[in-house]
C-alpha cells in the first residue's frame, strides 16, 4: 500500500465505496455491551481453564444427511472425558432461542456455565447429573463444567 | 509481543487485545444488520477464532486487518445463514482501483478491510460526508452539503480533508506528496 498513485481522491473514494458496500450506519456509535466484552474474556478464560476436555463424540446433526436435518427438531450431542460422559440436547424454541437439557454420567456436584452470543447462564447440576439451561441464543455455545472434584470444557458447538 | 502473550495463556494480555480491538469488531458486526445477539456472536467467534489460528499471523502489524477481516466474513456467514442480503466479498463490477498489477480477489477482500478499520478511525464528521459522497445512487455536492448543513463550496475541501485522514489511517503518502 505504499504506490501513492494508486489512492489519489477518486480512486480511494471509489475503494471506499466497495468497503462499505451493504453496511448499515443507522444505529450511530453506540457502545460495545459490558456482556459482549465480559463474553470474549470468557473465551480466553474457557481455552486456558485448567480442565479436563470432553471431546465431541456424536452430533445427530452431523449425521443426518444435509437435506434431511431441520432446525425445528432436538438434536443430539454426546462428549466422552476421560472418567464422564456428557450427554446434551439442543432444544429450539421460539425466535431462534435454545435450551440445552443435559446430563454428565457419573453425575457430579458442580454448577454448568453457558455463553452464548453475549449471554452468560450459570445452572446448578443436580443429584442425578442433570441440568437444564435455558434462554440462549443461537451461537458458538462455549460449555464448562465446574465442580469441587471435576472441571470439563466441552468441544465448543454451534447450537 | 501481546498476541504471543496471550496465545501463551496471558490473561492481562487477552484482556488488553480485547480492549484495543473490541470496540472494531463490534462496529463491523453492527454495519452488517446483524441484531445485538447475532453481532455479539460474531464477536466471540472471532477472538474464539484467534485463539486458534493467531500463530499464523506473523507479523503483528496484521492483527487488526486479521480481525477486522475475519469480522467481515463471520458476519457474511452470520448473513446468509440469516438468509439476508450478503455484500460480495469480490470485486464485482467495480472500477480498476489498483492498477492491473492487484487483481486478485482475496487481497481486494484484505485491502477492504484494511480500508474499513482506517475509515472506523475518522471522526464521525469525516465518517458521514465520506458515507454520503459514497451513496448509491450517488448524491450531488449540493445534497451533500446540504445533508451535512455545509455550504456547497465547502464541499470539495472537506471531502479532500477527509480523503487525507483516511489516507494518512491507511499509512498512504499522498500523491501530491509523492510527486514532490
Amino acid at each position: 500500500m505504499t504506490d501513492p498513485d494508486a489512492f489519489d481522491d477518486d480512486r480511494l473514494e471509489s475503494l471506499l465505496g466497495r468497503s462499505l458496500q451493504g453496511l448499515s450506519f443507522d444505529d450511530g456509535d453506540e457502545p460495545v455491551p459490558d456482556r459482549v466484552t465480559q463474553g470474549s474474556l470468557w473465551v480466553h478464560d474457557f481455552l486456558f481453564a485448567d480442565a479436563a476436555l470432553a471431546e465431541l463424540v456424536s452430533d445427530t446433526d452431523a449425521a443426518a444427511p444435509a437435506g434431511v436435518r431441520s432446525s425445528g427438531s432436538v438434536r443430539s450431542l454426546s462428549y466422552e472425558a476421560p472418567e464422564h460422559f456428557v450427554d446434551i440436547e439442543v432444544v429450539p424454541g421460539p425466535a431462534s432461542s435454545r435450551s440445552l437439557v443435559g446430563e454428565i454420567s457419573p453425575p457430579v456436584i458442580g454448577r454448568v456455565r453457558v455463553v452464548v452470543a453475549g449471554v452468560d447462564r450459570e445452572v446448578d447440576i443436580d443429584e442425578r447429573g442433570w441440568f437444564h439451561v435455558e434462554g440462549l441464543r443461537a451461537g458458538s455455545a462455549l460449555v464448562m463444567i465446574d465442580g469441587p472434584e471435576l472441571r470439563l470444557r466441552l468441544d465448543p458447538i454451534v447450537i | 509481543m501481546l498476541l504471543a502473550s496471550a496465545l501463551d495463556g496471558d490473561g492481562a494480555a487477552w484482556a488488553e487485545l480485547v480492549d484495543r480491538y473490541q470496540r472494531l469488531l463490534w462496529w463491523i458486526a453492527r454495519r452488517h444488520r446483524l441484531d445485538e445477539a447475532e453481532a455479539a456472536d460474531v464477536v466471540q467467534t472471532v477472538w474464539l477464532a484467534l485463539l486458534r489460528h493467531g500463530r499464523a499471523i506473523h507479523d503483528p502489524e496484521r492483527l487488526e486487518s486479521w480481525l477486522a477481516t475475519t469480522c467481515r466474513r463471520e458476519a457474511w456467514a452470520r448473513l446468509r445463514q440469516l438468509d439476508r442480503q450478503v455484500p460480495s466479498p469480490v470485486v464485482v463490477d467495480a472500477p480498476d482501483v489498483l492498477g492491473p498489477r492487484v487483481d486478485d480477489a482475496l487481497l481486494d477482500e484484505e485491502l477492504r478491510g484494511d480500508v474499513l478499520v482506517a475509515f472506523s478511525k475518522l471522526d464521525r464528521a469525516c465518517q458521514e460526508l465520506l458515507r454520503l459522497a459514497c451513496a448509491v445512487p450517488p448524491l450531488s455536492k449540493n445534497e451533500i452539503a446540504a445533508r451535512m448543513g455545509m455550504p456547497p463550496g465547502s464541499y470539495g475541501p472537506r471531502r479532500a480533508r477527509c480523503l487525507e485522514h483516511l489516507r494518512n489511517k491507511l499509512g498512504i503518502v499522498s500523491p501530491a506528496a509523492g510527486s514532490e
